[in-house]
C-alpha cells in the first residue's frame, strides 16, 4: 500500500517536473511506432506515400491522442491554473487603467485595514509580556462616589494577610526622584514598590537581584533598582553599576539590579522599596489613600470571580472592623491587561470598524467595475463557449482573474500598510501603549492575505453570478450594447445603496468626532493656556526640610523669573492643572452635622502663590485673593470654587465661613480654615473629566516640596526654556528643572485622544467619500450609457430633455435615499462605540447627520446629473442607431 | 459518450494490453500487432489509442517502461508488467470473465431473426 503510494507520488512528481521528458518520450515513441508501421506496410508492397497515409489513418488523430495522454499525467489542474493565470496576466496588462484603479482601490482598503489591525492586535489580542500574564489583576478600593481610590497601606497589609486566592499582592506608588550627580542633577521617573510587586509580575532582572523582605522595611539599608533605559542612556550599560551608590533626592541608595524595559514598566527609571518609608507620613493612616496602586497574581486554578469574592469579603470585614475609615469601601478586581488597555480599546475598535467599512466600499467599487467590464466581456465568453469551453472553465477563469486582482491589491495594501503604520506610530506614540512594538509581522501579512481573498470573492461575486447565468445564445447575440439583464440592474442598485450606506455611516462617525474636538477646543477649561509657560521644580534634600526655607527659595525664584524681559507675571501651583496629578482630601464644614462613616465630602486641594489667579486668568467671583498678609502664623485661609459654595452654602454668603480638612471639628480652633474668596470652577484634569469641588490654599500656610510654575509671557512661550533653566540654576544648581512646556501643548495633550481619533476617522471618511463618489459616478454614468437606446426612443417619441433628466435623477435619488436611510440606522448603533469619547454631542447629532446628507446629496447629484446631462445632449437618431 | 461507457471501453483496452504483456515485455507497435493477430483481426484497435491506455497503466503502476532495443533491433520503449500489474491481471481477468459470462447469458436469450 505504502509502496504504491510512493510510486504514485513519484509519477506525479515526474509529471510535474519531468514534463519535458514525458512529452519527448511520447513524441519519440509515436514517431518510432509510425516508422515501424510504415516500414511493415512498405514490406507488404505499398508505395512509401500510400504506406504513410495508411499508417496515419490507422494510428488516429496524433494530437488528440497526445492530449488524451497528457490528461492521464494528472497535470490538468496545474496546467489549467497556469493558463488561467496567463490569460489573467494578459488581461491585466491589456487593461492597464482598469488594473491600476482596481489594485489601488483594493490596496487602499486592505492597507488601511492591515495597519489598523496591527495596532489593534497589540491592544486587543496580545497579552502582556509577563509569564502567565492572564493571572495578573489590578485591585482598587472604591466607594459609591469614587470609582478608583487606590488602596491605603494598612488595608493592603490586611488584604495580604487574610487572602487565600493570590500567590502575591504588591503595591506601588509613583513619584519622581532627583538623580543628583556631582555636577548636574536630573529629574527621573520613579516608583516605590513593596518587594512583592516584582514577584507578582515575575519579572527577572537583567543583572543583579530584586528586592527581598530584608530591603523592604523601615530602617533597612536603602537600595534601588534601575530601569534598562536609564542604565543604557546614563550609565553606559555597564555591569559594574551593581553595588554603586547613587544620590536620589538627597539620600544615598545602593543599586542592586537592572530591570528590563517591558511594558508597562519600561517608562520607569528607578524603583525603591516602599517599606523604607512605610512608617512615615500618610502610610500608617488607614484613612489615607496616597496613590498606592495594587496588583496581584491569582493562584493557578483559581478563577477571577473567586479571587474577587475573596477580596470583597475581606473588604466587607474591614468595613465592619474599621467603620470610621472603611465604611462604604469595597474593591474592584480586574485583569491588569484590561485595566491598562481599556482607554485605548474603544478608539481602536472604532477605527477597526471604520477601516472595515472602507474596505467594503473599495470592494463595492471594484465589484461595479467588474460588472461593467464583464458586461463588455460577455461577447468574449460567448465565443469561447461556442468554441467548446464549458461553463466551469469560464468560471475558473473568472475566479483566477478575481484572485489575481485581489492578491495584487493585497500586495499594494501591504506597501500602503508599511507606510501608514510608521505614520500611525508617530502620531499615536503617547496614546496607544506599546505602539513601538507594532509592525507588519507574519500575522499581519496573513491578515492582509485573508482580506485579499475575502475581497476577491466579495467583488467577484456579482460578475461570477452573471457569468453563471450566461447562456450561449444570449452571449453571442451581437450587439454588445443589448440592454442589460434585470439581474445586473439589481446588483448595481444593491451596490450603490450599499456604498451610500457605508459612506454615510463613516461620515457620521467622523462628523461626531469633529464636533467633539471642536467643542473641546471651543470650551474653555476655566483657565487660559495661551501665552503661558510651565515647568516643575522640586526642592529636595535636607537643606529644604524647613518650610520657611522652601518659601524663601520659591519666592526668590518667582522674583528672578519676573525680572526676565519675556515674562509679565509668575506664579506657582501644586498640582498643575492638566498635568495628570491631583490631590483629593476630605473636609468638614463648621456647624454641620457630623457625616456618617464613609460619607465625608472631599475636595481637590490646590496650593498656590497669591499671583496664581492673575497668571491663569481664573476669575474671582467674590471676596479677595491671597495676599502678603496671609502668613504661616496668621489665620488660616482658603479660596474655594463655585462648586464648593453651591454644595455647602447654597443660600448663604460663603465669605468668612470656616471648614477643616478632616472628618470633624479640629482639636484646636486655630486649625479652622476661613474662606476669604470664591473663584470659578476649572477643569483641572482635562475637559472630558469632571472634577469635584476645589479648594485653594496659600503656599505660605501649606508648603509642599514640589512646585509647578506658570509664567505669563510676552512673546512665544516655547522660547523660554534656556532663560528659565539659567535663572533657576543660579538659585540652586543641584535642583532639577523639568517638564518644561508651553501650557498650550499640555492642553493639546489633554485632548489628544479625541483629536487623533477625529483625524484618523476624518482621513478614513475622506478616503471613503472619494471612493464612493468615484464608484457612484462610475456606475450611474455607465447605467445611463446603457440606457442610451431607451433614451433615444423616448426622445424620438417626444420626451423632452428635462423629463429625461428628471427620470435619471429621480432613479439616482431613490437609491441615494435608501442608502442614506440604511446608513443612518446603522450609524445610530455604531456611534454607540464612540459614545464614551464624545464631548458636548449626543450620538444622534442633527448637525452631523445633516452635514452628511448635504455632502452625500451633492456627491450623488453630481454623479447623476453629469451622465444625465450628457445623455440628453445626444441626438436621438444617433442614440437609436447605436451600433 | 457517457463516462461509464467510456470507462468500460478503456478498461477493456487496458485488459488487452495487460494480457499481451503477461507473456513478456513488449513495445507499443508489437502490442498492437499482437492484439490484432491473437484476436484474428476481430478486435481492430486503432493503434494510437494504445498510448493513452499505456499512460494510464503507467500511472496506476501496473506496467513500467524503459528505452531499449526490440528483437528486430529497433529502438523502442519497452513495456513490462510490474509486480502489482501481475497481481492485478488475475483480478481483471476474473472480473472480465464474470462480465462476459453475464453478457453471454443474457445474449443467449436473444431471439435471432
Amino acid at each position: 500500500m505504502f509502496a504504491k503510494l510512493l510510486k504514485r507520488i513519484a509519477f506525479e512528481l515526474q509529471s510535474l517536473f519531468g514534463r519535458k521528458t514525458l512529452e519527448e518520450n511520447l513524441d519519440e515513441e509515436i514517431r518510432l511506432h509510425l516508422e515501424e508501421m510504415v516500414e511493415d506496410l512498405i514490406a507488404g508492397g505499398k508505395s512509401p506515400e500510400e504506406a504513410r497515409n495508411a499508417a496515419m489513418r490507422e494510428f488516429g488523430n496524433v494530437e488528440g491522442l497526445k492530449e488524451e495522454c497528457r490528461d492521464s499525467w494528472g497535470m490538468r489542474f496545474v496546467e489549467t491554473l497556469f493558463r488561467h493565470l496567463r490569460i489573467a496576466g494578459r488581461q491585466m496588462i491589456r487593461k492597464k487603467g482598469f488594473t491600476a484603479v482596481v489594485v489601488l482601490t483594493l490596496g487602499l482598503g486592505i492597507g488601511v485595514n492591515t495597519a489598523i489591525y496591527s495596532l489593534a492586535k497589540l491592544v486587543i489580542f496580545q497579552p502582556l509580556s509577563f509569564p502567565n500574564a492572564d493571572q495578573l489583576v489590578a485591585i482598587d478600593e472604591r466607594t459609591d462616589q469614587i470609582s478608583s481610590l487606590g488602596v491605603s497601606y494598612p488595608n493592603f497589609r490586611d488584604w495580604q494577610e487574610r487572602q487565600n486566592s493570590f500567590s502575591a499582592i504588591g503595591v506601588s506608588r509613583n513619584g519622581g526622584f532627583s538623580l543628583i550627580g556631582p555636577d548636574s542633577s536630573e529629574r527621573i521617573n520613579g516608583v516605590r514598590i513593596t518587594h512583592e510587586y516584582l514577584e507578582v509580575l515575575k519579572v527577572a532582572p537583567l543583572i543583579g537581584r530584586l528586592f527581598s523582605a530584608e530591603d523592604d522595611h523601615p530602617g533597612a539599608e536603602p537600595t534601588a533598582l534601575i530601569g534598562e533605559r536609564l542604565w543604557r542612556n546614563r550609565f553606559g550599560a555597564k555591569d559594574s553599576i551593581i553595588g554603586e551608590t547613587k544620590n536620589l533626592t538627597g539620600q544615598l541608595y545602593t543599586i542592586i539590579g537592572v530591570l528590563p524595559a517591558i511594558y508597562p514598566i519600561e517608562s520607569r527609571d528607578v524603583w525603591t522599596p516602599l517599606g523604607l518609608i512605610a512608617d512615615k507620613g500618610v502610610f500608617p493612616d488607614r484613612d489615607n489613600h496616597p496613590g498606592l496602586r495594587a496588583i496581584a497574581r491569582i493562584k493557578p486554578g483559581i478563577k477571577l470571580d473567586q479571587a474577587r469574592s475573596n477580596l470583597e469579603r475581606i473588604a466587607a470585614d474591614l468595613a465592619v472592623e474599621y467603620p470610621n475609615t472603611n465604611a462604604g469601601h469595597t474593591v474592584t478586581v480586574e485583569s491588569l491587561q484590561d485595566r491598562l488597555y481599556r482607554p485605548s480599546k474603544p478608539p481602536l475598535v472604532a477605527l477597526l470598524g471604520a477601516s472595515g467599512f472602507l474596505l467594503l466600499i473599495a470592494c463595492a467599487n471594484v465589484a461595479n467595475m467588474q460588472l461593467v467590464s464583464s458586461q463588455g466581456r460577455r461577447h468574449e465568453f460567448g465565443i469561447r463557449v461556442s468554441l467548446g469551453a464549458n461553463r466551469r472553465q469560464i468560471l475558473g477563469q473568472l475566479v483566477v482573474e478575481c484572485l489575481t486582482l485581489g492578491l495584487a491589491g493585497g500586495a499594494a495594501g501591504i506597501l500602503i500598510a508599511l507606510g501608514s503604520i510608521e505614520w500611525l506610530k508617530t502620531i499615536l506614540e503617547n496614546v496607544v501603549p506599546r505602539i513601538g512594538e507594532t509592525g507588519i509581522d507574519g500575522s499581519a501579512l496573513a491578515y492582509a492575505a485573508a482580506m485579499s481573498i475575502a475581497s476577491s470573492f466579495l467583488f467577484g461575486l456579482a460578475p461570477l453570478r452573471q457569468a453563471m447565468r450566461l447562456s450561449q445564445k444570449e452571449a453571442i447575440s451581437l450587439g454588445s450594447r443589448s440592454s442589460e439583464s434585470q439581474q445586473g440592474k439589481k446588483w448595481k442598485a444593491v451596490l450603490i445603496v450599499g456604498e451610500f450606506a457605508l459612506t454615510s455611516a463613516l461620515l457620521v462617525g467622523a462628523g461626531l468626532m469633529i464636533r467633539t474636538t471642536d467643542n473641546l477646543y471651543k470650551s474653555s477649561p476655566g483657565f487660559q493656556t495661551d501665552q503661558r509657560f510651565t515647568f516643575s521644580w522640586t526642592l529636595s534634600g535636607t537643606e529644604y526640610s524647613e518650610a520657611e526655607k522652601r518659601i524663601q527659595t520659591v519666592e526668590r525664584a518667582q522674583e528672578k523669573l519676573n525680572g526676565l524681559p519675556e515674562v509679565s507675571s509668575v506664579s506657582v501651583v501644586n498640582p498643575l492643572p492638566l498635568s495628570g496629578s491631583g490631590n483629593g482630601t476630605v473636609y468638614y464644614v463648621e456647624g454641620t452635622p457630623l457625616p456618617a462613616p464613609g460619607k465625608s465630602r472631599s475636595t481637590e486641594r490646590i496650593v498656590i502663590s497669591h499671583t496664581y489667579f492673575e497668571t491663569t486668568g481664573i476669575r474671582l467671583i467674590a471676596g479677595r485673593l491671597f495676599n502678603d498678609f496671609d502668613k504661616a502664623d496668621t489665620q488660616r485661609v482658603a479660596i474655594v470654587d463655585k462648586t464648593f459654595v453651591e454644595r455647602n452654602f447654597p443660600n448663604e454668603d460663603p465669605i468668612g465661613k470656616r471648614f477643616i480638612n478632616g472628618r470633624g471639628p479640629p482639636s484646636d480652633p486655630k486649625f479652622w480654615k476661613q474662606i476669604v474668596g470664591v473663584v470659578e470652577h476649572v477643569k483641572m484634569r482635562g475637559l472630558s473629566t469632571s472634577t469635584r469641588e476645589q479648594m485653594y490654599l496659600p503656599i505660605r500656610q501649606s508648603t509642599p516640596r514640589d512646585y509647578s510654575f506658570v509664567l505669563k509671557t510676552k512673546g512665544d512661550p516655547n522660547k523660554l526654556n534656556n532663560a528659565v533653566r539659567k535663572t533657576l540654576f543660579e538659585i540652586d544648581s543641584s535642583l532639577p528643572v523639568y517638564h518644561l512646556s508651553s501650557f498650550d501643548s499640555l492642553f493639546d495633550d489633554s485632548v489628544s485622544r479625541e483629536r487623533l481619533l477625529m483625524q484618523l476617522l476624518g482621513v478614513l471618511a475622506a478616503l471613503a467619500l472619494l471612493l464612493a463618489a468615484v464608484g457612484i459616478y462610475g456606475v450611474l454614468s455607465y447605467t445611463v450609457g446603457q440606457q442610451q437606446r431607451e433614451i433615444g426612443i423616448r426622445m424620438a417619441v417626444g420626451a423632452n430633455r428635462g423629463s429625461i433628466r428628471n427620470l435619471i435623477l429621480s432613479n439616482g435619488a431613490k437609491l441615494a435615499g435608501a442608502g442614506l436611510t440604511i446608513g443612518f440606522l446603522a450609524s445610530l448603533g455604531l456611534s454607540r462605540l464612540l459614545s464614551g469619547m464624545l464631548y458636548g454631542v449626543s450620538t444622534f447629532d442633527g448637525a452631523s447627520f445633516g452635514a452628511v446628507v448635504i455632502v452625500l446629496g451633492v456627491v450623488g447629484l453630481i454623479a447623476c446629473w453629469l451622465p444625465a446631462h450628457r445623455a440628453t445632449r445626444i441626438a436621438p437618431s444617433f442614440a437609436l442607431r447605436g451600433d | 459518450m457517457t463516462k461509464q461507457k467510456k470507462d468500460r471501453l478503456q478498461g477493456t483496452l487496458e485488459l488487452l494490453i495487460l494480457s499481451v504483456l503477461s507473456s513478456g515485455p513488449s513495445h507499443g507497435y508489437s502490442i498492437a500487432r499482437r492484439i490484432e493477430i491473437i484476436s484474428k483481426d476481430a478486435l481492430s484497435v486503432q493503434q494510437g489509442s494504445l498510448y493513452p491506455a499505456l499512460q494510464r497503466l503507467l500511472k496506476k503502476g501496473w506496467v513500467m517502461a524503459r528505452w531499449g532495443v526490440t528483437d528486430t533491433n529497433r529502438k523502442a520503449r519497452i513495456y513490462e508488467l510490474t509486480k502489482a500489474g501481475k497481481e492485478q491481471i488475475n483480478e481483471e481477468v476474473s472480473a472480465w470473465k464474470l462480465f462476459s459470462m453475464g453478457v453471454g447469458a443474457v445474449v443467449k436469450t436473444a431471439k435471432l431473426s
